[in-house]
C-alpha cells in the first residue's frame, strides 16, 4: 500500500495517490448527480449524458422545457450545471490552499489569508444591502450578474490591497503579507457587521445565505465563467509545482537555487485570488476545504507540489461534492447551508485524522 | 576562473559592518573565513555568493558582474550551504538533496538520475533517502543539504568555474563528521576544480584543510594568506584575545592550543 522502506516515511506513491482521489472523486461525482430532492438512477446518468451529447434531445438548452422527459430536466438544468460547479469550487478551493500554504511555508495558510474571501464577502455585503440605494442603476446594468461580479471585483480589489501594502517596502515579503491580510481581514470584518446591522431583515437574509456558501445557485452561464477560470487557474497553478518545492528551502535559499521568488509569490497569489473569488462570488463561502484538502494529501503522499497540487484539486473537488450531496439530503426537503456542512464534516474529520496521525500533519 | 572582489564595503543604517575590501579568489582552492563574532564572517560569504548586495563595490564571477548574472546561471556554477536550513514541510531526504537540482531542470545532465543518489553517498546520507527531514537530527541535517548543494553543482559547467560557499558547515557535526565534510570539499577543489570559501570557527580545521585564510576583525581583513602562515600565537592574541601556542602533530602537522 505504501512506500515504507528502510525505516522510510510511510507514504503513497503518486500514481496510487492519483488513482485513489480520482477513484473518490468518481464515486462523488455519481452520488451528487443521483441524489437530491429528486433521485436520479445511476443507470441513467451515462444514457442522459451520451444522449445529451450527441444532441439526441432536441432544445436542449433553449428553455423548451415540456419537450424532455422529467429526469433529463433535472439532470441538465439543476443536477449537472450543481456539480460542475461543486467540482471546479472544490478543486479551485484546494488548490489555491495548496498555493498559499506553499508561499507561506505553513501548513495553516488559507486562501482566506489574503484577503480574497473578505473583499467578496464586503463587496456582496455592499451590494445587497447599500446597493439599491447608492447605486440604483447599477443591476440595470449588469443584470443577475449584479452581485457575482461586484463579489469578484471586491475580492480582488482587497487581494490587491494587501499585496501592494506587503510590497510596498523594499524587503517585506511574505510576513508582511501574512500581517496585512490578518489586519485587512479584520476591518473587512468590521464592515461586514456593520452592514448586517444596517440590513433589513430581507437583506440580511440574502446575506447570510451568501455567507454561509451554496452550489444552489448554479446557473449555467455563471458554472461556465467558474469552471473556465478555474480551469486557467489550475493550468497556472500546476507549473508552479517545483518553484514552491523549493520554496520550501525559505526565500533565500529558493532564490540561491535560482527561483524569482517575487514572481513565484506574484503569479500564485494571483491565481488563488482569481480561482476563490470567482468561485466565491457564485456559491458564497465555502470554508475550510482550502485547507483541509491539501493537510490530507500532504499527510498521505508527502510535501512535493508535483503530487500535492492535482491530488489536492481531485480531493477537494470530492469533499465539496459529497459535503453538497450531504446538504441536499440529510434535511429534506429543507436544503443545509453548504458551508457549514463542509466545516462541520471537515472539522470533526480533520481532527480524526490528527489524532490518528499522531500529529504528523504537523511536521 | 575566478572570484574578484572589488572595494567590497557592508553597511545597515549607517553602521558599517564590512569595511572596504578587495582581493581575487581562485577557483580550486579551499578558502576559509574566520574571525570572532560578528567580525563579518557571514556578510563576507553573502556578498561572494550573491545572497547579499554591497553596499559599495562589486563581486565578478569569471569576469562579470554577479549582479549581470541570469538568475537561473548561477545557480549552476555556485552553490550555498546556509546556516539557517529550515524545511517548511516535511520532505524526504531524497526530495530535499533532489533541490539542489533544480536550477539544472530545463538542461538536465544526462546522468540526471544518478546526480542524488551520489550526492547522498557523497555526504553520507544514502541511507536515510526515505526519511523525513523533520526526523533527522541537527548533524543529520546539516549533511543532507549538504548533498544538496554538492547535487546542484555536481558537473563542471561548459565553460568557466563553479563554486561552493559553506557557511560554518561543521557547526552542527561530531568531530568525524566535520572532517569528512571540510575533507570532501577538499578533495573536489582539488580534483575538480571547484573553488570552495567556507567560514570555519574551528581554526584547526582551516589549518588542515585551507589553502587560504581570510582573518577578520570588526569588519576589517587584518590578515590573508597560507593558514600556516597566518595562523600564528600571535595573531590569536591579537583577534581573539586568547594566549595561544603551536604544537606539532605526530604527524609532523601544525596545530594551535590556546586557552
Amino acid at each position: 500500500m505504501s512506500t515504507a522502506f528502510d525505516g522510510g516515511l510511510p507514504r503513497l506513491t503518486a500514481s496510487r495517490t492519483f488513482t485513489l482521489t480520482a477513484l473518490l472523486l468518481a464515486t462523488a461525482l455519481v452520488l451528487a448527480a443521483t441524489q437530491g430532492a429528486y433521485a436520479l438512477d445511476a443507470d441513467r446518468l451515462l444514457d442522459l449524458l451520451w444522449e445529451g451529447l450527441s444532441g439526441t434531445l432536441a432544445g436542449l438548452g433553449h428553455g423548451v422545457a415540456g419537450e424532455l422527459p422529467v429526469d433529463a430536466q433535472v439532470f441538465f438544468n439543476i443536477r449537472l450545471p450543481r456539480v460542475l460547479l461543486g467540482v471546479a469550487a472544490g478543486a479551485g478551493l484546494a488548490v489555491a490552499g495548496a498555493l498559499m500554504q506553499g508561499i507561506f511555508r505553513n501548513p495553516l495558510a488559507d486562501p482566506g489569508l489574503i484577503g480574497v474571501s473578505s473583499g467578496a464577502a464586503l463587496a456582496a455585503a455592499l451590494t445587497i444591502v447599500l446597493g439599491a440605494a447608492w447605486w440604483p442603476d447599477l443591476p440595470r446594468a449588469l443584470g443577475s450578474w449584479t452581485l457575482v461580479l461586484s463579489a469578484f471585483a471586491g475580492g480582488m480589489a482587497v487581494t490587491a490591497v494587501v499585496y501592494a501594502l506587503s510590497h510596498a517596502e523594499a524587503g517585506a515579503r511574505v510576513g508582511m503579507m501574512l500581517l496585512a491580510g490578518i489586519a485587512i481581514n479584520a476591518v473587512a470584518g468590521a464592515g461586514l457587521g456593520l452592514l448586517s446591522y444596517l440590513a433589513t431583515d430581507e437583506q440580511l437574509r440574502s446575506l447570510q445565505f451568501w455567507l454561509l456558501g451554496s452550489l444552489g445557485g448554479a446557473r449555467w452561464s455563471a458554472v461556465a465563467l467558474v469552471c473556465g477560470l478555474v480551469v486557467v487557474a489550475l493550468a497556472l497553478a500546476l507549473p508552479l509545482a517545483r518553484s514552491l518545492n523549493a520554496l520550501s528551502l525559505g526565500e533565500a535559499q529558493a532564490s540561491l537555487l535560482g527561483v524569482d521568488v517575487r514572481r513565484l509569490q506574484q503569479r500564485a497569489v494571483l491565481t488563488a485570488a482569481v480561482a476563490v473569488g470567482a468561485i466565491t462570488a457564485t456559491t458564497g463561502i465555502i470554508g475550510f476545504v482550502g485547507l483541509i484538502a491539501p493537510h490530507v494529501v500532504r499527510l498521505v503522499a508527502g510535501p512535493d507540489h508535483r503530487v500535492l497540487l492535482p491530488a489536492s484539486a481531485l480531493l477537494g473537488a470530492a469533499l465539496v461534492l459529497l459535503a453538497d450531496a450531504a446538504a441536499r439530503t440529510l434535511a429534506q426537503p429543507a436544503e443545509l447551508p453548504l458551508g457549514v456542512l463542509t466545516a462541520l464534516l471537515g472539522g470533526p474529520f480533520f481532527l480524526l485524522l490528527l489524532r490518528a496521525t499522531g500529529g504528523r500533519a504537523w511536521r | 576562473m575566478a572570484l574578484s572582489y572589488q572595494n567590497l564595503r557592508f553597511a545597515v543604517r549607517g553602521r558599517t559592518l564590512l569595511h572596504p575590501l578587495s582581493g581575487v579568489l581562485v577557483a580550486g582552492q579551499v578558502t576559509a573565513i574566520v574571525g570572532p563574532n560578528g567580525a563579518g564572517k557571514s556578510t563576507l560569504l553573502g556578498l561572494l555568493c550573491g545572497s547579499q548586495t554591497a553596499t559599495q563595490g562589486t563581486v565578478a564571477l569569471d569576469g562579470l558582474a554577479l549582479s549581470a548574472w541570469p538568475h537561473g546561471h548561477l545557480a549552476r556554477r555556485r552553490a550555498v550551504l546556509a546556516q539557517d536550513n529550515a524545511v517548511a514541510f516535511n520532505h524526504s531526504v531524497q526530495e530535499v538533496v533532489a533541490l539542489g537540482r533544480y536550477p539544472h531542470r530545463l538542461c538536465p545532465s544526462r546522468q540526471e538520475n544518478d546526480i542524488v543518489p551520489h550526492a547522498m553517498t557523497h555526504a553520507g546520507v544514502a541511507g536515510m533517502a526515505h526519511r523525513g527531514i523533520h526526523h533527522l537530527s541537527g548533524g543529520e541535517r546539516a549533511r543532507v543539504h549538504f548533498a544538496r548543494v554538492l547535487a546542484q553543482v555536481w558537473e563542471a559547467p561548459e565553460q568557466g568555474s563553479r563554486w561552493l560557499f559553506l557557511d560554518e558547515p561543521t557547526a552542527a557535526l561530531d568531530l568525524r563528521h566535520q572532517t569528512d565534510l571540510l575533507q570532501r570539499a577538499r578533495d573536489w577543489a582539488t580534483g575538480q576544480g571547484v573553488g570552495v570559501v567556507a567560514v570555519v570557527h574551528d581554526l584547526n580545521l582551516a589549518l588542515r584543510f585551507a589553502d587560504r585564510v581570510l582573518v577578520l576583525e570588526q569588519g576589517h581583513c587584518v590578515a590573508d594568506g597560507p593558514p600556516a602562515q597566518v595562523l600564528t600565537p600571535e595573531l590569536l592574541t591579537e583577534v581573539w584575545g586568547v594566549e595561544a601556542w603551536r604544537i606539532t602533530t605526530p604527524d609532523g602537522a601544525p596545530r594551535l592550543q590556546w586557552v
